[in-house]
Parts: C-alpha cells; structure tokens; sequence
C-alpha cells in the first residue's frame, strides 16, 4: 500500500507511456490508492491549465515575423540555387514550377530561370560569410601600424532623416593610433555627432567608422544572416534584420565592398528615422608627428584623455565630446582576466556564462547558473575592476555578447551533406553484437559522446575568444596581454590534442569489425589566423559529432556504421592537421 | 493536404497554413525571430526536396515539427550558449477567450495563474520547453528522444521535471 506513484510514473502513465506490466501495475495501485487516484486527476487538471497558458498567455506573447513572408516559390528559388542539389530535385523544381496555377506563374517563371540558370551553370558565387572574413582579413592588414604611426580615414556622411525634407551632407576626418581612436567633428556637425552617438549606443569598439569591427558589430546589431548580390565590378552584402520600434535600432545595414582589396567603399545604416550613408574618401597611413597636434593629444596613449589639458588649438565644445576614448581601466587586459579566470573555473566549457563588452566595462552575465556555482563565480570575480555582474536576467540579450554570434553554419544547415549510408536494424545488431550486450553498447555510447562533447565545449570557448578578440583588436594588445591570451588558446588547443587521442582510442577497437580506413592526409585549407583555424577547427568537429551521434544513438537519420566510420576517422585526421596549423598561428 | 498534388504545389499549400506555427514554435525554442523565419522556410524546402526525391511523407504535421525540432537542436549545439525566450509584454486575454462562467475576479486570478506559467515556461532548459512543446503536439516519448538524441527514459524524467516546475508556479 506504501508503495506509491512517482510523479513520473503518475505522467508516464497518463501518457500512455507505461510498458504493459508497469501498466497493469500501476492501475491495480490506483485502484485501491485514493492518494494515488487524486494526484492523477490533479495532474490532469495541471496539465489542461499548462495548455491554456501555452495557447493564451506564452504564443501570443511570442515576437511577430520580422518580414513578411515571401512566396513558396520565391524561398525555392532562393534557397535551392545556393545548394548541391541532386539533378533530379533540380529538375523537378523546373516542372513543378511549370505545373503551378497562375497566380504563381511568374514567380514560378523566376525561379525556374534561377534554377535553371543553375543547372546550366552551377555558378558559385562567394558566399557572404567569406566577404564578410575577407573584408577583415584586408582590413587588419591595412590598420596595422607602429606606435609611431597613425590613420586617418577621411570619409563622406550623408543623412537622410523621414522628419526632413532635404539630405545633410558632411565630411569628416577621423583618427586612430594603436591605443585609441578620435573623431574631429566640427561645431554644428549634428549629422557626425548623431552618426557618432549611435555608434556608442550600440557599443561599437572604439575605432574608424568603416572598420570591419564596426561593420561586423552593426551587422550583428542589425541581426539576420547577410545576404550578398553583386554591383557592377563590386559586391553588396546586407544585414536585414529584426525591425523594431525603437528609434535607435539598426533596421538594415548595407555595404559595398570592392573585391579587389575586399575594403568597404560605402557603408548604408537605416534607423526607423533616418538612415546614414558613408563612404570612404581617404585612408592615409601617416607619422604620428604629421598629425594635428590636438589630434595627437586625443590619440596620445600614455595620457589618460581625462587628464589632458584642453587641446593646444581652439576647438569647439561638441567636437571634445566627440572623441571616443579608450576607458580609463584596461579593458583589454580586464577581459582577458574574466575569460582566465573562467577558464581556471572550468566555466568557460559550455557553461551558461556571457560575457560582453561595453565603454562601461565588462559584462559577465551568470543569472543562469544554479546558485551555487553562481555564488562561486560572483567570488571570483566580483573584485576585478571594470567588470560588472549580471545575476539576475536582463531585460534584453546584449548584442554584443559572446552567447549572440552569428550562426556557424553546421554540416546539416549549409547544404553540403555527407554521402553517409543509412543505417538499419541489421547495423544496430551488428554493432551490438560486436560490444556483446546492450549496456556495453550503451557504456561506449557514451565514453564516446562526452570525448567528443567535451572537444566540442573547447572549441566553443575558442569560438568565443575569437568572437572577443577578432584579428583587429588582437593585434592590438599589449605583449604581456598576447602572452594571457596565447596561454590560454594553448589550454584549449592542449586538452582538444588529448580529447582527439582518446576519441582515436576508444574507437580503434572498432576497425576489425567495421573497419575505419587510412588516414589521407588531406591538407586543409591555408589559415591566416588563430581565428580562422578555431573556426574551421570547430567545423570539423561539429560534422564528426553528428556523424557519432547519427552512427550511436537513435536519430532520424541513423547512420551505418559501415559508412559512418571511415568519415570519423578521416575528420579525426583532419581535426588533427588543422589542430597543427592552428597551434602554428598561436606561436 | 492532398497527397497526390505535385510536390510543389503540395508544400506551397502547407506553407501557407502552417508557416506562421511552425515560426512561433522555432521562436518559442529561443530562436531569434530574423533566424526562426528563416528556418521556418527551409524546414518547408527540405520537405519539397524529400517528396520530389520520392520520400513519403504519411503524417505531414509531425513531420514539419520533427524536422523544425532538429533544425533549433542543431542551432542549440552550434551556438554553445544559454537559450532562453524573450517574451514581448503579455498581452491581455482576448474577451473571446474568457470564460464566461467565471467572475471578474476569478477570471483576473485565471489569467495571473496563466501568466506565471507562460513566464514560467519561457524560462524552462531548452531541452524541457522543447520536449513539453513537442508532447503538446502529440509526439511519443520515442520520437522526441529521437530528436534530442537522449533515451526514452532521459525524455520521460526531463517532462516529469518540466510539467513538476509549472504546476508548482500554477499553484503558487
């Protein structure tokens, strides 16, 4: 009579999720518990109220559509061209397209001149991702300066606000040395001012306004995945994102950038209100000493700019608040002792922790630890300088923050998919036929799954580093802040060396049976930076993942092991190659 | 949905119908909205190309939900961070959804209690707000362990868990 139902008997039981016996057993209970008997009414009733809550309070109060949606033809014709799709699914968008009623008819005929025009061609045009990293990759090798030299870009704002009936045009120099960036804005120059106050609003690093940190913090600022087509000789990306009422918020951001040098000629930012375009008119690299002196003074980095005295030339009151200013703490320096001390914590391995950056420090936000790692957090770092504690949940996701990089587009989402074979039951009995009962299986399952989720969780905090300090701003550190950060790439990249050595090991057994095949060595492509191999890297890792998982566990698209398994082994090679070169740029 | 039409045509008409659930639910597993209607087109894309490459398709609901659930896992584990959704302001009841049995005051207590368990269920683990979400849609124990990759037993403690932690907030 003691023996009740557990909650999770009572719901499975409900569910119908009960094997026969546990059935039998759990209505012969219930037949002579009251207890028993009340407590699954009671969850009954929960339930209807948890579905009144889903279907009254939580869907409607869910965001609408950003866009308004486009036709099914449209997203075919949009979508399919950019992926290696079988012939015949090719085809067969041809003749359905052919076959829709009227009103489709000429999105129809679109898309089949799409697809068509694919199928003939299979034109591969550069993705926008792969601008996007070209663009920084010309960009930190055009800002790269000594300390004894300067840039000054010289660019062309034109403002065009809903409220006024003519554009304003302005030019404007602005500045930047190795430690610190200043823009000149002259008295009265409310379109500088207002392009400059929304680059603070949206905490855009400190630097020139055509930047790749600047594009790529106002892309992600905008959100939504970029979108490329081409101009003439040069190429359009664009960030078309969520709309919002706020005034401030960055509706669309559109570049032109030249393929030639991968720089961006002219950038386009549309606000609900007004929207700015600038484009660049002069990049010089100079010596310091040809700049104006009450530039230098701005730009100086031994000097806190608090403490200068007023610049050596009359200058206008609003063009002092137009200087941005690198914080008076370090906070290169109080990044990096947050993401150490992390690290030292084991924290940065996949646990629910932000961290982001702003001119008022940095943000660490642990609102979603449980208390207790979250009280141990909150003492480690509560005593850093510039660093502020987010325990409770905030309003709005920061943009800015490493948990809100773009997506990375994973084997399954990029339309490159493995030629993997199916699995069967047949593999299923094989493979439990070669670990001799189920529970073994179950035991290497998942020795198996957490080496390669904790490869994973090492690249994931690599990928974060990467998102904090992209190639620009790494440059940029000081050499005792290099050797904090190379430390700790080489943590990861250590226990990443010994997480593929293992995951090798526990899968050798295997090759008698299902044999893994050789190891080509296939080198991967070239990598200009720790950045770009942490990256590829992860990539790798991401696709070899799911094909453990496709191969171990029960999923929709199971995985033969026959199959499965020569692929594993010839990531784990690659893994291994793009681990070396990854480790050759951290030196 | 007339399993005889073409492909296109089959998918265009359960784009239309479905287009809008499918993008609330992929919202509602912590999606950005910009992300959530991108994906909500693909899962309807890689329908067409599974029926044109002659996959049958026997119960076309659960297949648009399985397949947008594996969509917001793979985005879980390629993004490695915290997930949770943003509600915008809970709007007000609709008049037409009150009960009209009920006293203004019972009502106001109803829709407080409905509330609690919104906010409650919005801030669920991704995995919990998946899987109540997915047993809402009549999914089995087994194909929602299919979709997150766990065990069935894994998929009936995370429900368990899930349901105990909003009829605790229903019943404040």
């Amino acid at each position: 009579m003691n023996d009740h139902l557990s909650p999770q008997e009572i719901l499975a039981y409900i569910d119908g999720e009960l094997s026969k016996t546990e059935t039998q057993r759990a209505e012969k209970h219930l037949h002579s518990c009251w207890t028993c008997l009340t407590d699954v009414e009671r969850l009954k009733a929960d339930i209807a109220t948890i579905l009144d809550a889903h279907s009254e309070s939580f869907a409607p109060a869910l965001p609408r559509p950003p866009h308004p949606w486009p036709s099914f033809q449209s997203v075919l014709a949009r979508r399919l061209p950019e992926k290696p799709t079988p012939l015949r699914v090719r085809i067969a968008v041809y003749l359905n397209s052919l076959t829709l009623a009227r009103p489709f008819l000429i999105a129809g005929a679109v898309g089949v001149l799409l697809v068509g025009g694919y199928v003939l061609f299979h034109a591969k045009a550069v993705s926008a991702k792969e601008v996007l990293r070209r663009m920084q990759v010309a960009d930190a090798q055009r800002s790269a300066i000594t300390k004894d030299q300067v840039i000054r870009e010289r660019v062309h704002i034109r403002r065009t606000s809903r409220s006024r009936a003519q554009a304003e045009s302005v030019s404007l120099d602005t500045w930047k040395s190795p430690t610190a960036a200043y823009w000149d804005i002259a008295k009265g120059d409310s379109a500088a001012a207002d392009l400059k106050a929304e680059y603070q609003a949206h905490a855009i690093p400190a630097g020139l306004p055509l930047s790749a940190a600047a594009v790529d913090s106002l892309g992600k600022a905008a959100g939504g995945s970029p979108t490329i087509s081409h101009r003439g000789s040069d190429v359009d990306v664009n960030f078309s994102g969520t709309k919002s009422s706020a005034p401030d918020s960055v509706e669309r951001v559109s570049l032109i950038v030249q393929p030639d040098t991968w720089q961006v000629k002219q950038m386009t930012l549309d606000f609900p209100d007004e929207s700015f375009e600038v484009t660049e008119d002069d990049y010089s690299v100079m010596p310091a000493s040809e700049a104006p002196a009450d530039v230098l003074a701005y730009l100086e980095p031994a000097i806190p700019p608090a403490a200068l005295p007023p610049p050596a030339l009359p200058r206008a009151s609003s063009a002092a608040l137009g200087a941005i200013h690198l914080p008076m703490v370090n906070l290169d320096k109080a990044e990096l002792k947050v993401f150490a001390t992390l690290h030292s914590l084991g924290a940065d391995l996949g646990e629910p922790v932000t961290v982001a950056h702003s001119d008022r420090g940095i943000e660490v936000g642990i609102w979603e630890e449980p208390l207790q790692r979250r009280n141990e957090l909150e003492a480690a770092l509560a005593d850093q300088p510039g660093v502020q504690l987010q325990t409770t949940v905030p309003r709005v996701p920061q943009r800015n923050a490493v948990d809100a990089q773009t997506a990375i587009p994973s084997p399954a989402a990029n339309g490159t998919p493995l030629q993997i074979e199916a699995g069967s039951s047949d593999d299923d009995q094989r493979l439990l036929k070669f670990f001799g009962s189920a529970d073994k299986e179950e035991g290497f399952t998942n020795q198996a799954l957490a080496t390669s989720t904790a490869i994973l969780s090492h690249l994931f905090a690599l990928r974060n580093l990467q998102a904090q300090f992209p190639v620009e701003r790494s440059q940029l550190l000081a050499p005792e802040e290099q050797a904090q950060l190379r430390s700790l790439l080489q943590d990861h990249t250590t226990a990443i060396s010994t997480g593929l050595n293992s995951l090798g090991e526990q899968l050798a057994p295997l090759d008698a049976t299902f044999h893994l095949g050789p190891c080509i060595p296939v080198a991967p492509p070239a990598i200009a930076n720790w950045q770009e191999g942490s990256l590829e890297a992860l990539e790798t890792a991401q696709e070899t993942d799911g094909l453990l998982r496709a191969m171990l566990t029960t999923t929709e698209a199971p995985a033969a092991p026959d199959s499965a398994l020569p692929q594993i082994s010839q990531n784990l090679c690659r893994l291994r190659l793009e681990l070396t070169n990854l480790n050759a740029t951290i030196r | 949905m007339n399993a005889d039409l073409p492909p296109g045509e089959r998918v265009a008409a359960l784009y239309m119908v479905h287009r809008e659930k499918i993008y609330g639910f992929l919202v509602a597993q912590g999606l950005y909205p910009a992300q959530a209607q991108e994906l909500a087109q693909e899962v309807f894309v890689r329908m067409f190309v599974a029926l044109t490459k002659g996959s049958e398709i026997e119960s076309e609901q659960a297949w648009i939900y399985t397949v947008a659930s594996k969509l917001a896992v793979d985005y879980w584990r390629r993004e490695g961070r915290p997930i949770w959704v943003e509600l915008d302001a809970v709007p007000a009841i609709a008049e037409n959804l009150r009960s009209r049995e009920l006293t203004p005051e019972a009502a106001a207590l109803r829709e407080e209690r409905l509330k609690r368990v919104a906010a409650t269920l919005a801030r669920l683990p991704k995995e919990q707000r998946l899987g109540i979400q997915l047993r809402m849609r009549g999914l089995r124990y087994r194909e929602i362990a299919r979709i997150l990759g766990v065990s069935i037993a894994a998929v009936s403690g995370l429900l368990s868990t899930a349901v105990e932690r909003l009829r605790s907030t229903a019943n404040e």
